[in-house]
């Protein structure tokens, strides 16, 4: 039985962040019908930015004011290099068939990942560790079972990211533009909304999303390296194709 | 004008050929200029620190030979390439240093797939082949031209299933292996065969793959299964994010490893979670030999950073390959094949080295207990028939000591 709890907590807490960057899959996908390649890539610009935020101010002691700075300059800047992307690399093609999307897609995954092996280095960075989790023991629940601060965290991180994007797209006015963008582009813009500005958005809120999962799973596996975003894209990708549902809280009840 | 750009390209190119083709030609079995050996090892990729760490040591060996006068009057330049860590990469740049560079022998790879991917072409080109440290059996096993200067993984999984009984006194163990690598597979299936004829039991077997991000779940089913050791035979970037998780699921058993945990960056990923574990390994740099205490004030001095193992055995396996060159008073191949296979204790600084028929080499291991970020030496473990009898099993002396138990007597070279 408490094996069983266990790897309940352990799989809502792996889920949680598959389940973050999964949101930004789907949203682009909802909007563009484009599968984002680089969007696995953008989690690992969010990890390593938020390892550059940290060493850059020197913020290495466990300390949750220091995660929240990292975590939301990592998300920031996350944003900006997903609508760059957007702008540069999938504006311009956006009129010809999907494929030609799709294959620019793959093509800026290349070149994030390369850019990155170039700059710095494939080897693996160790990211500093700020909720304390190398010699913090866990809480115990009964028997076996315990849950560590790092995972409660990350859990209540998570939560609080997807509710917030749900009052974005169910209860603004640039979520029901969202919405209408992905129901019908043409119509949307008919309807006089500046669908490049909200498409432009979607990548934003999409990629903050990565890179928040990008930062929480560094404080549970320290070890960040450029390609680290490869695997975890594939793996995010698939419970997008699983979740049935359109509504976010069942997808990520699907995504656990 | 086109004309003119098409002759000057012509001309640029020829020239560009002949400058390639003089100094391959130059090196190559000649007995006049520089001797050229390749390195190949991992520079850029996730086990970075074992190709950075080897090179530096070949390097200074070649310093210190060329200092002295160099092999038979000539000096040593070591061709470096980096395979990144990928075995295709590793076989793709063992090729360019045969075809292009024209090295009488080459120095690498760390990791045993690698090795083991680029050993077959360079014995198709009867060029010798040191492994610093692939410990996997099957690399030397491609051909007789492939040589090593470390122990062999059914050694290194013997001595830590024997610290675990005889030291540890463990009976149940689990084992978290790395699937894609054959060093990790290779450690995992001669811990299991030692641990359990010496009688213990290996309860749990569960496995990852490398850039795995989460582990939890493999511990978990290990934690249930209540083990008193957990040995881990993986590399660095790994092994210091699964101590991390087994701490924050509670686990308290010890995790063992072997050398691929040996790297500065294991301290940052793991830090206080590595406490209390145990791996084998091919020196100390606690061991108060004086042979030993030179390499690594030398090294210090040069690099400003302790030498790990890796470090060690790249200065052995150049040390070796200069000792093997002298003897032959040749680089042809064939002759320089035999040298290499006739060394005979020779004074290295990982122990005395002699290369078996196997084309391995047979030392002793050393035992070292990880706690607030350094290893402390624990105990030496000698192979069968080597060394003072038997594993050393009174020599268990604490942590906190730094008192080794007795050297092979290592001449200063």
């Amino acid at each position: 039985m408490d094996t069983f709890v266990q790897q309940l907590i352990n799989g809502l807490n792996v889920g949680a962040i598959y389940a973050l960057i999964a949101l930004g899959y789907t949203m682009v996908y909802g909007i563009l019908r484009l599968i984002n390649f680089a969007h696995g890539d953008i989690y690992m610009v969010g990890a390593f930015t938020g390892f550059f935020i940290a060493v850059s101010l020197g913020l290495t002691g466990p300390s949750f004011i220091s995660l929240t700075i990292v975590l939301i300059g990592a998300m920031i800047v996350a944003a900006i290099v997903g609508m760059i992307i957007e702008r540069f690399a999938y504006r311009p093609v956006r009129k010809y068939s999907r494929m030609t999307t799709l294959i620019m897609a793959i093509g800026v995954s290349l070149l994030i990942e390369n850019l990155f092996v170039a700059r710095i280095g494939a080897a693996p960075r160790a990211f500093p560790d700020f909720l304390g989790s190398q010699s913090q023991l866990p809480y115990h629940l009964f028997g076996n079972a315990a849950i560590s601060k790092t995972q409660i965290v990350i859990f209540l991180v998570s939560i609080v990211l997807m509710i917030v994007l749900q009052w974005i797209v169910f209860r603004t006015k640039v979520g029901t533009a969202m919405r209408a963008v992905s129901f019908n582009l043409n119509s949307a813009k008919l309807m006089g909304i500046n669908t490049d500005a909200i498409i432009s958005l979607t990548f934003a809120i999409g990629s903050a999303l990565a890179a928040a999962g990008g930062v929480l799973t560094a404080q549970y596996n320290p070890n960040i390296d450029p390609l680290m975003g490869i695997l975890t894209g594939l793996k995010a990708l698939s419970p997008r194709y699983s979740a049935a549902s359109e509504t976010f809280p069942v997808r990520y009840l699907v995504v656990c | 004008m086109k004309r003119t750009l098409l002759s000057l390209l012509l001309i640029t190119t020829l020239f560009i050929g002949f400058a390639c083709e003089r100094r391959g030609g130059g090196s190559n079995g000649g007995s006049t200029g520089p001797i050229v050996v390749g390195y190949y090892g991992d520079l850029s990729g996730r086990t970075s620190s074992f190709g950075q760490s080897t090179k530096n040591g070949a390097e200074m060996a070649a310093d210190e030979i060329n200092k002295a006068g160099g092999i038979n009057g000539r000096t040593v330049q070591i061709v470096v390439e980096d395979d990144q860590g990928e075995p295709n990469k590793a076989a793709t740049v063992v090729t360019k240093l045969i075809n292009q560079d024209k090295v009488i022998a080459l120095l690498g790879e760390v990791a045993s797939s690698n090795s083991l991917a680029a050993a077959p072409k360079a014995q198709e080109a009867k060029v010798p082949m040191i492994s610093p440290s692939s410990t996997n059996p099957a690399v030397t096993q491609v051909g007789d031209y492939i040589f090593r200067v470390c122990f062999i993984d059914p050694f290194q999984g013997e001595v830590m299933a024997k610290f675990a009984t005889n030291n540890l006194k463990a009976k149940r163990a689990a084992i978290l292996y790395d699937f894609n690598s054959d060093y990790s597979r290779g450690l995992y299936q001669f811990f299991k065969r030692s641990f359990t004829s010496s009688g213990g039991q290996i309860v749990s077997e569960r496995s990852y793959t490398q850039g795995d991000r989460d582990f939890s779940g493999q511990l978990t089913a290990i934690r249930a299964a209540n083990v008193d050791v957990i040995y881990v035979p993986g590399y660095y970037g790994e092994v210091g994010v699964i101590a991390n998780q087994t701490k924050q699921l509670g686990i308290k058993a010890p995790l063992l490893g072997g050398d691929g945990w040996d790297a500065p960056q294991l301290w940052q990923l793991g830090g206080a979670a590595l406490n209390g574990d145990y791996i084998s390994n091919h020196y100390s740099v606690d061991d108060p030999s004086p042979a030993i205490q030179k390499f690594v004030s030398d090294y210090k001095s040069r690099y400003n950073i302790l030498p790990d193992a890796l470090a060690a055995l790249g200065y052995d396996s150049m040390k070796v390959l200069a000792d093997a060159i002298k003897r032959a008073g040749t680089t042809e191949g064939t002759k320089l094949r035999e040298a290499i296979a006739q060394t005979q204790k020779f004074p290295g600084v990982t122990g005395q080295i002699t290369i078996d028929p196997e084309r391995n080499a047979v030392k002793p291991a050393v035992v070292l207990k990880l706690q607030d970020s350094k290893f402390h030496y624990e105990t030496t473990i000698y192979p069968e028939g080597l060394g003072p009898a038997a594993p050393a099993t009174s020599a268990n002396s604490g942590p906190q000591s730094s008192a080794p138990a007795p050297q092979q007597p290592a001449k200063t070279q």
